[in-house]
C-alpha cells in the first residue's frame, strides 16, 4: 500500500494527466488539419487546381517575370495587394483576379483590355488559359494548366 | 472515385461508433456509477478505509450517530439509538447498503479539492462529515413504539423530499455485526433488511390511491357518480370473467361452488355510496368495479407514472419500487386494483406517493444527506430540494387529498386523527394468507395537510392486524413526535 | 524543386515523451524505496521514441508522423500502466516493442520501395489457414479458447498476424475485382477463416475480421445489397451461435446482468464496473487503485484499470485518440495513389478500430465481452508486433504515396520548363 504522501502526490497528478492529455490532444488535431491542408494544396497543385499562374510581357523590365497566384489576388499599385506593381500608373486595386476550382475569373475595378478588348468597372468576367490581360502600360498572360477535359469531368 | 466516397463513408461509422462508445461511458458513470460504487461487492472502498478516518455521520442536530476512533468504527452510546438508526447507517462490514455505503465516497474522502489537498496535506487522511437529514431521537422514539411488530415506518417532508424518520424492525445492532460473522451472535430473521426501503408487502387498500388517480384521469364525471356496494362481486371460477348479472345472494350453494368472489373486508357492505364515502371507508367492490372500468393498461400505465414497476435511482438512497401485474382476467384485475394480486409497494415508495398526494402532485426525490463539511471545515454540499417528477395533475390530487382527509375525518382512518391540525391518510390491510389465521398486514399512510408541519408518513405492521386499529394510531402517534420535534 | 511541405511536429513528439516521463516520475514515488529503474525504463523508452522518430522521417520524410506519434503516447501510457501492475511485464513489452519496431520499419520498407505486398496473397492465404488449423491440435488454451502456440519456449498468439495476412490478402483480391464470381475465392477464405476462429472460440477476432472484411468488400465495390446480405449471414450466424454453443449464451446472460452470476461468470463484468465507478470522473491516482481484481486486468481489461486510476475522463481522452489514430488512417488511404494500397492501409485502420471498438464496448458493458486486446496499450507480443506491423502498412503507403507524388511534381515541373523553352 502507497504511503499517505505519495497518495497526495497521485492525487494532485491526476489532474495534471487529464489536462496534458488534453492539450496533446487539442495540438495533434491542429498540427493534423494543417497537415491535411498541406497535402491537399500539394495535390492540388499537380491537377492544376488553384495552380494558375500570369507571366508579364510588359513593360520591359518585367518582361518573362512569372507569378504565382493565389486563391485571391488583388492588383493594383497598393502595397496591400497580394501582386502590386509600382509606378506603371495603376489604381489602387485595380482588378482582382479570383481562383475557383474549376477556372477562374476576374473582378474588374478599372479599366482593363482582355485579349484586346476592353471591359470596365464592375464587370465580372471568365478567364482561360492564354488569356492576355492589359492593365494600362502593364501586360501578362494568364496561364493555367487546368485542361478542357479537366472541367468537363467535373 | 467510388472508393474514396465510401472510405469517408465507413470513416464516419467509425466515428460514430466511437462518440456513442464516449457517451455511453458517461452516461452508465453518471447514472450508475453510484450504484456500482457502493455495491456490497466492491472492496475498493475497504482498503481505502484502512488508511483514512473515516468520517463521522451526524443526524439533522449534529448528534454523532457514527464516528471512527483508532480505526474502529464507533456508534451512539445509546442502544436504542442504535437499533432505532441502524438501516438508515448501514453496518461498516458490507452486511448492508445504507449511508456508510452510499456516502463512501464523502466519508473516505473521494471528493476533496485539490486545493484541499495542499492546503492540508493531512485532510486526505480523514474522511469528510456527513450530516443526515434523519432526527435521531424522533426515530427512537418511534422504534419503541414498534418494538412489538415487524414493518417500518417512515416519515418524509413531502415538500422537500427529506427523510425525517426511516426505521425498520425487526433491527440489529450494528456494534455486533462482527460478532454476528463470526457466528457469536445471532440476528432474527431479516433483521438485516431495510423494510422502509426495500420490504415489499402487499398493499392492500393503500393501493386504491393508485387505482383513484387512474380513474380519475380515465372516467368521465366519476366524482359525481354513486356506486352500490350490496355484496360481492362474481367471477367465473375457469375463466375469470366477471358476471356482472348475478347476485352472490341469489346463488344455489351448489352454483357458488362454480364461481369465485371479491369482497369487502368480513364481507362487509356499504350500500350507496359517492366516491368520496367509497375511498373513505375503502370499499373493494367499487374500486374492483372500478378497475374493471378503467381496463388493464390504463391502470398499468398509470401505475407507471406513480414509480410502479419502474427502477428507482436516486442518487442518495437505495429503494426498491413497487411492482404490479394485472393478469389476464377481470378477477385479477379487480383483486390488482384494491392492492392485492401480485401488487406489492415498499413504505418508502407509498410515502413518496403520498407525499405527491398532498404536493399538489409533485413528487419530490427523497434526499437523506442534509450536508457534507470536509475535516478542513469546508461545508461541500448542502441539501438541494429536487423534483423527481409530477406524478399525479394538481387537480387529480386536490380531490385525493380531499378524500384522504374524509377518511381520517368519517372512514376507516379516525385513529390517526390530532387536533390542531388537519391529518388526511388511507389504511391498507392486506391479506397475505388463505389462512384465515394470520393477521393482514396493517398500513397506514397519510399526510398532514399544513405549511408549518409539511409531513407525510407511512406505517406497516407485519400480519398485525387492520391498519385502522394497528397502523393508524401508531402514525398518529409518530406525526405528533415529528411535529414535536421538527416545528 | 517544389516539395510537399510536411508540418514539423517534433515539438508533439517531445510533448508525448515528457506526459510519458511525468508519469513514471510518479510511478518511481509509489513503492517503498525510490524506485531509479523506474526511471531508466522511462528514459529507455523516451530515447527509443525519439531514435524511431528520427529514423522514421530517414526513411521517408512523408512517412506520416501523426500516427506514429499518437501510436508513441498509447503504448507509453501502455508501458506506464504495465510497469505499475508488473514491472517483468513492463521489461518483456519494451522487448516486444523493439521488435515490433524493427519488422515496422522493414514492412514500411517494402512498401515503400517494392511491390512486394501486391503478390504474396496466395502464399499468405494458404498459411494462415494452416497455422489456424494446426492450433486445433497443438494449440495451448488460454482463457476458453484456443489460440496460443508456444514456440521456442515463447507463447504468442498466431491469430494476430493473421489479421494482417487477412487484410493483405482481402485488399489484393478487391483491387479491381466487382463481380461476385471473382470474389468466390476471397470468400471461401473469409468464411473458412472466421469458421475456425468461432471453432477455436475466439469470437473476438472472429467478429473483428468477419467486420473487417465486410467493411474492405464495401469500400471496395460499393455494393450495398451485397454488404447488407454479409450483415444479415452475420446476424443469423450471430443468433445461431447463440443457441448452438453454451459459451455464447453464457456471454450474453452476463452482458445484460453480471451481478446475478458474480460469483462465476459475471465477476470480471462486475470488477470492471466496480473500478470504472470507483475511479469516477478523475480516477483514484496512478497506483492508488485495486487492479488487480479484476481477472485479466493487464491486457483485456486494461481500459478498465486506467478508469480506475486516471478517471473517466482520461478513458474519454484515451479513445478520442484512437478517434484520431483512425482517421489518420484513412486519410492515409485516401491519399494513396493505388487502389490496393488504399485498401491495405484503410483495411489496417479498420482493423485497429473495430478491434478497440470491441474491447472498450465490451468493458464498458455496452457490447457483450470479447476477449480481444487493446491495440497498443495491452500487455501481449503478439497483440503489439501485428499492432506495429499494422502501423508500418500505414507508414509505407504514406511514404509510398508521398513520395509518387512528389515524383509527379517533378515530372510536371519538368514538363513547365520544356514547355517554356519550346515556346
Amino acid at each position: 500500500m502507497p504511503s499517505t504522501a505519495y497518495i497526495t502526490f497521485a492525487s494532485i497528478m491526476r489532474y495534471f494527466f487529464v489536462l496534458a492529455m488534453l492539450y496533446i490532444l487539442v495540438r495533434i488535431t491542429v498540427q493534423s488539419v494543417r497537415e491535411y491542408l498541406s497535402i491537399r494544396r500539394a495535390k492540388y497543385w499537380v491537377d492544376g487546381v488553384f495552380a494558375a499562374t500570369v507571366k508579364f510581357i510588359a513593360p520591359e523590365e518585367f518582361e518573362n517575370a512569372s507569378f504565382e497566384l493565389a486563391k485571391k489576388n488583388a492588383i493594383g499599385s497598393s502595397k496591400r495587394c497580394e501582386l502590386y506593381i509600382d509606378g506603371c500608373n495603376l489604381e489602387k486595386k485595380h482588378v482582382v483576379l479570383i481562383q475557383k476550382k474549376h477556372g477562374a475569373y476576374l473582378e474588374v475595378r478599372a479599366s482593363v483590355k482582355i485579349n484586346g478588348k476592353k471591359h470596365g468597372k464592375g464587370e465580372v468576367l471568365p478567364l482561360y488559359d492564354g488569356d492576355k490581360i492589359e492593365l494600362n502600360s502593364v501586360a501578362f498572360i494568364f496561364n493555367t494548366r487546368l485542361k478542357e477535359e479537366k472541367n468537363a469531368q467535373n | 472515385m467510388k472508393t474514396k466516397r465510401n472510405i469517408k463513408t465507413v470513416l464516419i461509422l467509425f466515428c460514430v461508433l466511437f462518440v456513442s462508445m464516449s457517451v455511453y461511458l458517461v452516461y452508465t458513470v453518471s447514472v450508475y456509477g453510484t450504484r456500482y460504487f457502493t455495491s456490497p461487492y466492491n472492496t475498493r472502498t475497504e482498503k481505502i478505509s484502512n488508511r483514512v478516518e473515516a468520517g463521522k455521520i451526524l443526524d439533522r442536530n449534529e448528534k454523532t450517530l457514527a464516528y471512527t476512533s483508532d480505526g474502529e468504527r464507533e456508534y451512539s452510546d445509546s442502544k436504542t439509538t442504535r437499533l432505532a438508526t441502524a438501516h438508515v447507517l448501514g453496518d461498516d462490514m458490507g452486511q448492508t447498503i445504507g449511508a456508510q455505503s452510499m456516502f463512501a465516497r464523502y466519508l473516505l474522502g473521494f471528493d476533496q479539492s485539490v486545493l484541499d489537498m495542499i492546503l492540508h496535506p493531512d485532510s486526505t487522511l480523514k474522511g469528510s462529515n456527513v450530516e443526515l437529514t434523519i432526527d435521531s431521537k424522533l426515530c427512537r422514539d418511534i422504534y419503541e413504539l414498534m418494538e412489538d411488530h415487524k414493518g417500518a415506518v417512515v416519515i418524509t417532508n413531502y415538500k422537500t423530499g427529506e427523510i425525517l424518520a426511516s426505521v425498520s424492525t425487526p433491527s440489529f445492532d450494528p456494534k455486533k455485526i462482527k460478532d454476528y460473522l463470526d457466528g457469536d451472535y445471532e440476528l432474527e430473521d431479516g433483521a438485516l433488511v431495510n423494510r422502509a426501503t426495500m420490504g415489499v408487502y402487499t398493499p392492500g387498500s393503500t393501493f386504491k390511491i393508485v387505482t383513484i388517480v387512474a380513474a380519475l384521469r380515465y372516467l368521465p364525471n366519476v366524482t359525481e357518480r354513486e356506486f352500490d356496494c350490496t355484496g360481492p362481486l362474481v367471477f367465473d371460477k375457469d375463466t375469470g370473467k366477471f358476471r356482472n348479472g348475478l347476485t352472490y345472494s341469489e346463488l344455489t350453494d351448489d352454483e357458488k361452488l362454480d364461481y369465485v368472489y371479491l369482497t369487502d373486508y368480513k364481507n362487509e357492505t356499504h350500500g350507496t355510496m359517492t366516491l368520496k364515502e367509497a375511498f373513505a371507508s375503502s370499499c373493494n367492490v367499487t374500486f374492483a368495479r372500478l378497475a374493471m372500468e378503467i381496463g388493464s393498461s390504463r391502470l398499468m400505465k398509470v401505475a407507471e407514472e406513480l414509480g410502479v414497476n419502474k427502477e428507482f435511482l436516486f442518487e442518495e438512497i437505495m429503494v426498491n419500487a413497487g411492482k404490479m401485474e394485472t393478469g389476464n382476467s377481470d378477477y385479477r384485475l379487480a383483486w390488482a386494483g384494491v392492492g392485492q394480486h401480485k401488487d406489492v409497494m415498499t413504505p418508502l415508495h407509498m410515502c413518496l406517493l403520498t407525499g405527491a398526494v398532498a404536493n399538489n402532485g409533485t413528487m419530490m426525490e427523497p434526499k437523506l444527506l442534509n450536508s457534507v463539511k470536509t475535516a478542513s471545515g469546508t461545508q461541500k454540499h448542502s441539501l438541494k430540494a429536487e423534483t423527481y417528477k409530477q406524478a399525479i395533475k394538481p387537480y387529480e390530487a386536490e380531490i385525493i387529498k380531499e378524500y384522504m382527509i374524509e377518511a381520517v375525518k368519517h372512514g376507516t382512518g379516525t385513529e390517526a386523527k390530532i387536533s390542531g391540525v388537519t391529518v388526511g391518510g388511507k389504511t391498507g390491510s392486506a391479506e397475505v394468507s388463505s389462512n384465515k389465521e394470520t393477521g393482514t398486514h396493517a398500513w397506514f399512510t397519510g399526510f398532514i395537510d399544513s405549511n408549518k408541519y409539511p409531513f407525510a408518513i407511512c406505517v406497516v405492521c407485519e400480519r398485525a392486524g387492520t391498519g385502522g386499529s394497528v397502523a393508524a394510531p401508531i402514525a398518529k402517534k409518530a406525526l405528533e413526535m415529528a411535529m414535536e420535534r421538527l416545528a | 524543386m517544389r516539395k510537399i511541405k510536411h508540418v514539423n511536429s517534433a515539438g508533439l513528439l517531445f510533448l508525448v515523451v515528457a506526459f510519458i516521463m511525468t508519469g513514471f516520475f510518479l510511478l518511481s514515488f509509489a513503492g517503498e524505496k525510490y524506485d531509479f529503474l523506474a526511471l531508466l525504463f522511462a528514459v529507455t523508452a523516451g530515447v527509443l521514441m525519439l531514435a524511431v522518430y528520427v529514423i522514421l522521417i530517414k526513411i521517408s520524410r512523408h512517412a506520416d508522423r501523426f500516427v506514429i506519434i499518437v501510436a508513441d503516447l498509447l503504448i507509453g501510457i501502455g508501458l506506464l500502466i504495465q510497469y505499475r501492475l508488473n514491472t517483468d511485464n513492463a521489461f518483456r513489452q519494451l522487448l516486444f516493442l523493439v521488435v515490433g519496431i524493427i519488422l515496422m520499419f522493414i514492412i514500411m520498407a517494402l512498401i515503400k520501395n517494392t511491390k512486394f505486398f501486391e503478390y504474396i496473397s496466395w502464399p499468405l492465404m494458404i498459411v494462415s489457414i494452416a497455422v489456424l488449423s494446426v492450433l486445433f491440435f497443438v494449440g495451448k488454451e488460454v482463457g476458453g479458447a484456443r489460440n496460443w502456440i508456444i514456440i521456442a519456449g515463447i507463447q504468442f498468439q498466431p491469430s494476430e498476424f493473421v489479421k494482417l495476412a487477412f487484410v493483405v490478402v482481402l485488399a489484393d483480391w478487391l483491387t479491381d475485382r466487382y463481380r461476385f464470381f471473382d470474389l468466390i475465392i476471397p470468400m471461401i477464405f473469409v468464411f473458412m477463416i472466421v469458421g475456425i476462429l468461432m471453432l477455436e472460440r475466439d469470437l473476438g477476432a472472429a467478429v473483428l475480421l468477419f467486420g473487417t472484411s465486410l467493411i474492405m468488400f464495401y469500400v471496395a465495390t460499393g455494393r450495398k445489397g451485397a454488404v447488407l446480405t454479409g450483415v444479415g449471414i452475420g446476424a443469423i450466424g450471430a443468433v445461431g451461435s447463440y443457441y448452438l454453443f453454451d459459451h455464447v449464451k453464457a456471454r450474453v446472460a452476463i452482458w445484460l446482468n453480471p451481478w446475478a452470476t458474480y460469483t462465476t461468470n459475471g465477476y470480471q463484468i462486475a470488477q470492471g464496473l466496480m473500478a470504472i465507478a470507483t475511479g469516477g470522473m478523475w480516477g483514484v491516482g496512478l497506483g492508488v487503485g485495486s487492479p488487480k481484481l479484476i481477472p485479466m486486468y493487464n491486457n483485456d481489461y486494461i481500459f478498465a484499470v486506467i478508469c480506475e486510476e486516471f478517471g473517466v475522463i482520461f478513458g474519454i481522452l484515451l479513445i478520442a485518440f484512437y478517434l484520431v489514430l483512425v482517421i489518420r488512417g484513412a486519410i492515409i488511404a485516401l491519399n494513396a495513389t493505388e487502389k490496393f494500397y488504399m485498401l491495405l492501409s484503410f483495411g489496417c485502420t479498420t482493423i485497429i478500430a473495430l478491434q478497440s471498438i470491441i474491447i472498450i464496448g465490451g468493458v464498458i458493458k455496452m457490447i457483450p465481452l470479447t476477449g480481444i486486446t487493446l491495440p497498443f496499450v495491452s500487455q501481449g507480443g503478439s497483440s503489439m508486433i501485428a499492432c506495429l506491423m499494422m502501423l508500418g502498412v500505414l507508414e509505407g503507403v504514406s511514404a509510398r504515396s508521398g513520395m509518387m507524388l512528389e515524383n509527379r511534381m517533378a515530372e510536371i515541373e519538368e514538363e513547365m520548363r520544356t514547355n517554356e523553352n519550346e515556346a
